[in-house]
């Protein structure tokens, strides 16, 4: 009788470990979302592609266009030209692909499912920006056969050319999709980061960057000069209302310059030689305290918590114009268009328009110069206009055009820079190397003999 | 004290009072010569009334006027129980135990087993041993004492973590740790909190939460076959911990204490030549902490003298070439020695333990107090723990123990972090005084020393990284756990063949972090306050049936039936807040931005299992073990795997009657075993999901998380989902042998093992173009095998003294055999200069990283300017971090009371990357650039490379000048291959040769302490890391910069390890 006893207890305490073993929720992570709106994808696509303009790639291309100096640790060696796969590995994978690129990709795929034209004109232009950084960085990239997840995990690389017409294509349908009529539940102001939803200003902003695009082909056919004159006629026509992003005060959502000059100090300062060619422009004292490129989280205007990023400027598109005008049509328009450009930059940076007109004043005059000397009377100026909001367009202008006359750095002569030239092109990124390396070695072979930092890209050739 | 606590538990007796009303005395004698036996337990069953021996071997016991049966036990000795009947002397003998020479060991699900009768190979850990080590941390006390074991302090900071591994590393994304069990309870032995990445702070893993002192016993099981039971959190092996309970008797009293002094041991060395500057216009110039700049490229420091001016880093003013100033010689600062202290560990613990014959108590206080090597860093534990076990009647038996321990300290940044003490120190310039003329502690308690009169940092630089005073000073870290581990327990005998046991166990711990950066930190000039709070549960229940049951004369059975259910749940609450109001307040209320996240980890399992055990004849033991699991964290419709394993041992000798007395073999027993292990995946992979979203990619700076910007904002995750995920499989066999000469004077124990893991769980890192970074899937095959040996030996026993040595050696091998199609390589951890990895074809945790180029003799590949070229193929292999094989030896010399140890570990092979010395070579504070800057003309072996940067076959003849001022920074050796050099320079051989642990202990005789009321009492001096060999040149090459992660063979400006001496008082009353 006893014994029953402790054998229903014994029961008690079976009963107590035997559990189900169906599990229902519990591995179903209680702190993720399996989907999530569109609404709330958008604020982190903006912000990846302004993030992008103003971060890694922007300092690296500000380095080999002498607006920077590497001063320090791994920024010293960019200065050098000691640039390899890593260089821009987390850019490639994080910034672009695994950021901006695969953010539009989602969008568009639910946008076009959930019948949102706006969110997904938003994402082709940003896929498009990010397609066309990219490609003046490293040339060939995977497009047309990447984003396929596990139905294509060696995406082939496109050719560069094959890169810039998907850019255009891309922007074109981008523009086709804003066009459309407005629906319900299309970006509101708060997830619209850039335009709070005005379908009418990313339009605008589809040709600037259509212009952008068509001119970094210049080069290859000058009838792209035409086009992005075209193009220029359809897009804004003041800074206001061009795709600024504006970072936050607060010094965890500051422009990704001010974050580096805290977090890096002093491993990267103002070149001294730009700072020389700055010399009595009213600009100098927003650019520079003379020495860095970085003071506090309220100082310099380009590298303050709250300096914009634009995603491509008036004052860019206005240089654009000048440059096309002068390979296209007449140095008198084109000088028209680059005092356009200077005194937009002027007013932008907030420059007195004192000073500003007698910096215009001491312009050098187009009309009198040969297209050459024109160009690079425009390029010299753009050279110091779109420092600190478009390097990577500085580093594009200077391979296509060769100016402003940079000199390398003499201990810039390296293995894979057996010329010592400023290096034409970046190693691509060496994930793709381990993951993807067959098509990244026929897409290095390519476009030249080896996979050296002077082989030129095919677009500035 | 003993008084106070004697009437704290005089209430257990008052049950146990007796008639008294006759004494029985006698002698007790060794057998085999006839000694006299001191110590001897005498107890009269049944009761808690006993005594021991005496030192002639005497003893004397009162006992009721009839009937009654006493019981004598000594340790290695046959019990004996003696009816008393009508006797008022009793003299016997007491025989060696034949089991001596074998020992009982505590295998899986708690079930004592006699070790002859394994099919598998499991090691035993004596109390002492572990205890004798006077280590904080559990795990480094078992260094270099269990063949098969390898422990990897990463560091000597207070609190560390250390990296346990049995038979090393087979899992790539999945924990290579072994399972913690304490009295039958899995514990959670994680690294988690804030840090052991590649930068932050050296964080504890939680096992050193348990105080050694309050352990019983220790037993590493290794292989599949031993840890089948324990199911998949065993894949790796397990440590089964059996804590101390008490012993039907009066009370014992026993007290401890252990007072320790740390210094460093070892750090890498410095040039005292050069000082702070560069070459400017081709002139080696002094470039003061003003410039910001960071290189110790300057002048010799021989050339300069002060110039007597008002500079706020140095008292006597900036440099100046020499008969320039005011005469007053430039000097140099050893800044790395004078910064570091000496660090103190107190060790303080008592317990009580006693018990009747129906229950028994263990109880017990412990507090450890340790104050590091580094200014202000400090770690400390307390427990408490109880113990009680009650005949309720006389089938039922329950029991319970708990075990509260709070542990915590305060930490230092370190690693790759610019507020890294170590970073901070190594890199500052010869001729700046860190200490502004002070060291130690005393610098770090004076403002002046890190402050200038502005507020702003005083440092060689400028604040441009933290100065190692500021760090310890103002970037306090501090974390504070507080833990219970628990069990409840029921035992109860059904018929006298089948006992069934419930045991329910908690393991419940919060720790709370708290990282701050003050205002004006180098990394944080607007100062970070960082919260993190974690909450873990484990809850583990076991069911078991335990049958021992003789089916006939010459077969026994022991079997166990059993359920398992197994539940965790993790629980983190984080916070960060940036840009702080009022400098110097650390409280989140002080910053204007906070971010803050909530996260939760879960999983649960269910598993039966069977283990059969057939003893033929008491010489031939076979061993049948399964188990199926049920988990969570697969797909529901194939979330049930079995696992089977198999073991035979033979007891040869006992096979063909040779008597324990056979003068040459004492004792042989040949096992083999084949068994599986499975396991499951890791959490929430089955699927994929949006993760909070952040807007990255840099690499030197942070995202942007959101929310931010006013909105929330998700992007779909990185890592693609998978599910059609199976289970994992490790199969593993292994044979040896165990074998015994002269009476068990000679003693080897061998095994060989081999275990494949396929299918394993894996994060494949695949192209981000395809839309993902990762793809979790079934793949890789790693294969592991090892010989592991232990050799025992007495060489010397004469009277008194003796001579024992016990030597372990391990070697083993993890191959990466495949990874998944396509895939030939994982990251582990590291840098994107240099990793560990995993990668096909080579060894687990391969180093990789950047090399020079080289021809297809391996001669370098030299470019037009003299200098070889780097590699254009991208990084390569370049070292194998797991050593060749690692040794313990252990020489013990006792003479009476008198004992001296002195344990030997070696590690022969195991790379290392000194990512340290590179960065120091770039800097220009290595010993190294110091000797080797004026290097002129030195022509590299190698060919030349033609104007494509192929080889050619011409010989280089171009001379180069290692540190030619002419080239400036850039150009010299150690700049222009990039901050730090290539990985491949800085590979080096991680052996060691080392005095891990040396001890001298004096127990002292009982004749004097019987006189003071004590009955046992020692005294001990111990040192730790006195001696060490390695051609290392940074710190103690045993050290890992992301502790207990996967990651191996990293040195990136880690903590310097220690050496130790102490000295301990043991009592019991």
């Amino acid at each position: 009788m006893k014994n029953i006893k402790y054998i229903i207890l014994l029961s008690l305490g079976l009963s107590l470990s035997i559990s189900s073993c169906e599990y229902g929720d519990e591995n179903v992570d209680p702190t993720r979302q399996a989907d999530v709106k569109l609404n709330l994808i958008l604020p982190t696509a903006i912000t990846q592609a302004a993030y992008n303009q103003s971060s890694t790639a922007a300092r690296l291309s500000g380095i080999l266009m002498q607006h920077f100096s590497g001063f320090d640790a791994q920024q010293n060696d960019l200065e050098n030209y000691v640039i390899d796969e890593n260089a821009l590995d987390n850019f490639w994978n994080f910034g672009l692909y695994g950021g901006v690129m695969k953010d539009a990709v989602v969008m568009i795929e639910k946008g076009t499912e959930e019948g949102q034209p706006y969110y997904v004109g938003i994402a082709k232009i940003l896929m498009a920006n990010a397609l066309g950084t990219g490609t003046s960085i490293f040339g060939d990239m995977p497009y047309t056969k990447a984003f396929l997840g596990t139905k294509d995990l060696k995406p082939a690389y496109d050719s560069q050319e094959s890169i810039y017409n998907s850019i255009q294509t891309l922007l074109t349908e981008a523009i086709t999709e804003l066009s459309k009529p407005a629906v319900a539940g299309g970006p509101a102001a708060g997830s619209d980061l850039i335009f709070k939803g005005d379908a009418a200003k990313w339009i605008a902003t589809a040709h600037a960057l259509k212009a952008r695009y068509f001119m970094h082909l210049q080069k290859v056919n000058n009838s792209n000069a035409s086009s992005a004159l075209a193009e220029i006629a359809s897009a804004f026509t003041s800074s206001a209302n061009q795709p600024d992003f504006k970072w936050d005060a607060a010094s965890a959502f500051s422009n990704p310059y001010a974050l580096f000059g805290r977090g890096r100090p002093n491993t990267l300062v103002i070149n001294q030689g730009f700072v020389t060619k700055l010399a009595g422009d009213p600009r100098l004292n927003l650019i520079t305290d003379g020495t860095s490129f970085y003071t506090t989280a309220t100082g310099l205007f380009w590298t303050k918590n709250t300096a914009p990023s634009p995603i491509i400027s008036y004052t860019e598109l206005k240089f654009i114009e000048a440059e096309a005008l002068a390979r296209t049509s007449s140095l008198a328009a084109a000088q028209t268009a680059f005092v356009a450009a200077v005194q937009s930059s002027m007013n932008y940076m907030g420059v007195s328009s004192a000073n500003a007109a007698t910096y215009i004043a001491g312009l050098p005059d187009l009309t009198s110069m040969s297209v050459t000397g024109a160009i690079s009377a425009i390029m010299g100026e753009s050279y110091k206009a779109l420092y600190g909001q478009a390097e990577l367009e500085v580093w594009v202008n200077y391979r296509r055009t060769g100016f402003p006359a940079l000199t390398p750095n003499p201990n810039g002569v390296k293995g894979n820079n057996p010329s010592g030239a400023i290096p034409k092109r970046i190693t691509y990124a060496q994930n793709e190397r381990i993951t993807n390396a067959e098509n990244l070695a026929a897409a290095i072979a390519n476009q030249g003999a080896n996979n050296n930092l002077d082989v030129p890209l095919w677009a500035f050739k | 004290m003993k008084k106070f606590l004697l009437l704290c538990f005089s209430f257990v007796f008052v049950l146990s009072a007796w008639a008294q009303e006759r004494v029985v005395s006698g002698r007790v004698t060794a057998a085999d010569d006839g000694s006299t036996l001191p110590g001897v337990n005498v107890i009269l069953k049944g009761t808690a009334n006993g005594t021991v021996t005496d030192v002639e071997g005497n003893y004397r016991l009162n006992v009721p006027s009839s009937g009654g049966t006493l019981v004598f036990s000594f340790i290695g000795l046959q019990t004996l129980e003696v009816a008393i009947g009508e006797r008022s002397t009793i003299d016997l003998s007491m025989a060696a135990d034949v089991r001596q020479l074998t020992e009982v060991v505590v295998t899986a699900v708690g079930i004592e087993q006699n070790k002859r009768t394994l099919g598998y190979s499991v090691q035993n850990v004596k109390a002492d041993d572990i205890v004798n080590a006077r280590e904080t941390n559990l795990l480094n006390a078992l260094n270099s004492k269990v063949a098969g074991v390898s422990v990897v302090s990463s560091s000597g900071a207070p609190g560390a973590s250390s990296n346990v591994r049995i038979r090393g590393n087979t899992s790539i994304n999945g924990s290579n740790s072994p399972l913690f069990v304490v009295d039958g309870v899995p514990i959670d032995n994680s690294t988690g909190g804030q840090g052991n990445g590649t930068g932050g702070v050296d964080n504890s893993n939680r096992a050193i939460d348990i105080n050694s002192n309050d352990i019983e016993s220790l037993t590493v099981l290794k292989g599949a076959s031993a840890t089948v039971l324990y199911g998949i959190r065993a894949a790796n092996g397990a440590i089964i911990i059996t804590t101390k309970k008490g012993k039907s008797g009066k009370p014992q009293v026993d007290f401890n204490t252990t007072y320790t002094l740390d210094q460093v041991n070892k750090l890498p060395e410095f040039q005292m030549k050069y000082a702070q500057g560069r070459p400017v216009g081709g002139v080696n110039t002094w470039r003061g902490p003003d410039t910001f700049e960071g290189n110790s490229y300057g002048p010799a420091i021989a050339d300069l003298e002060f110039d007597g001016s008002v500079y706020p880093f140095d008292k006597n003013g900036k440099l100046v070439p020499k008969g320039t100033g005011n005469g007053v010689p430039a000097r140099s600062y050893n800044n790395t020695e004078d910064f570091f202290i000496t660090g103190q560990t107190w060790d303080k613990n008592i317990s009580v333990s006693g018990g009747t014959d129906k229950s028994t108590y263990y109880l017990s206080f412990g507090n450890l107090k340790t104050s590091g090597i580094i200014p202000n860093s400090e770690w400390e534990r307390t427990t408490t723990k109880l113990t009680t076990d009650t005949k309720i009647t006389d089938k039922l038996t329950a029991g319970m123990s708990a075990t509260f321990s709070n542990t915590g300290g305060s930490r230092l940044q370190r690693g790759s972090n610019i507020s890294g003490v170590a970073l901070g120190l190594y890199r500052n310039t010869p001729t700046f005084d860190a200490g502004n003329g002070k060291t130690g502690q005393e610098a770090a308690d004076d403002p002046s020393t890190y402050e200038l009169p502005d507020g702003s940092q005083r440092s060689y630089r400028a604040g441009i990284y933290d100065s190692p005073y500021w760090t310890v000073a103002k970037n306090q870290f501090d974390d504070n756990v507080n833990r219970i581990i628990g069990n409840v327990n029921l035992k109860y005998e059904i018929t006298p063949w089948l006992q069934a046991t419930y045991k329910i166990g908690l393991d419940h711990y919060t720790d709370k972090t708290k990282g701050f950066a003050d205002v004006k930190s180098a990394a944080f000039p607007t100062g970070t306050i960082v919260n993190l709070d974690i909450n873990s549960t484990d809850i583990n229940s076991d069911l078991l049936f335990i049958v021992n049951k003789d089916i006939n004369e010459d077969l026994n059975l022991n079997a166990v039936f059993g359920h398992n259910y197994y539940t965790f749940d993790y629980y983190t609450d984080f916070a960060q807040g940036t840009d702080f109001g009022s400098p110097g307040f650390s409280n989140i209320s002080n910053a204007a931005t906070v971010t803050a996240t909530e996260g939760w980890n879960r999983k649960k399992i269910n598993g039966v299992m069977a283990d059969i055990k057939f003893d033929y004849r008491n010489f031939l033991f076979l061993n049948l073990t399964g188990r199926n699991d049920w988990s969570s964290t697969l797909p529901s419709d194939n979330n049930s795997f079995f696992y089977p394993a198999a073991a035979l041992g033979v007891d040869v000798t006992e096979a063909f009657g040779i008597g324990t007395n056979s003068p040459f073999l004492s004792y042989a027993k040949l096992r083999g075993s084949w068994g599986q292990v499975g396991n499951d995946a890791p959490t929430f992979v089955t699927r994929s999901y949006f993760n909070s979203a952040t807007a990255g990619g840099d690499g030197f700076i942070a995202g942007i998380g959101f929310p931010a910007f006013g909105t929330n904002a998700f992007e779909r995750s990185n890592t693609l989902g998978n599910d059609k995920l199976k289970a994992e499989l490790t199969t593993t066999y292994e044979f040896g042998g165990e074998f015994k000469f002269f009476n068990g004077r000679l003693g080897f124990d061998y095994t060989y093992y081999n275990s494949e893991t396929v299918d394993q769980i894996i994060n494949i890192n695949i192209s981000n173009t395809t839309g993902f970074g990762g793809l979790i899937a079934n793949a890789g095959t790693i294969e592991n095998k090892g010989h592991e040996l232990l050799i025992t030996g007495t060489p010397v026993k004469a009277g008194d003294f003796s001579w024992n040595i016990e030597v372990n050696f391990t070697k083993y091998e993890s191959l990466v055999k495949e990874l998944a199609p396509g895939t030939d390589r994982i990251f582990l951890a590291g840098f994107t200069s240099a990793s560990s990895n995993v990668i096909a074809g080579k060894p687990y945790g391969a180093i990789y990283g950047n090399a020079f180029q080289r021809n297809d003799e391996g001669k370098l590949v030299i470019g037009p300017n003299g200098w070889p070229n780097v590699d254009p193929a991208g990084d390569k292999y370049l070292g194998d971090p797991t050593p060749d094989w690692i040794a313990g030896i252990r020489n013990t010399f006792s003479f009476k009371g008198l004992s001296l140890s002195a344990l030997l570990d070696i590690r022969q092979g195991g790379d290392i990357w000194n990512g340290t010395g590179g960065i120091l070579n770039t800097f220009g504070t290595s010993k190294k650039s110091g000797d080797e800057r004026e290097t002129r003309g030195y022509v590299f072996d190698g060919v030349l490379a033609d104007a494509n940067g192929n080889p050619t076959e011409g010989i280089n003849n171009i001379p180069v000048d290692f540190a030619n001022p002419a080239d400036g920074v850039a150009g010299n050796k150690w700049n222009r291959y990039g901050f730090g050099g290539l990985v491949e320079e800085n590979i080096q051989d991680g052996s060691w040769i080392r005095l891990r642990q040396l001890t001298l202990a004096y127990q002292i005789p009982p004749s004097i302490l019987s006189k003071l009321g004590i009955s046992k009492a020692s005294f001990s001096v111990q040192g730790r890391n006195l001696w060490l060999k390695t051609d290392y040149d940074g710190i103690d090459p045993e050290t890992n910069l992301t502790g207990a992660s996967n990651g191996i063979g990293l040195d990136y400006f880690n903590m310097p390890n220690t050496k130790s001496y102490g000295a301990t008082l043991n009592v019991t009353f």
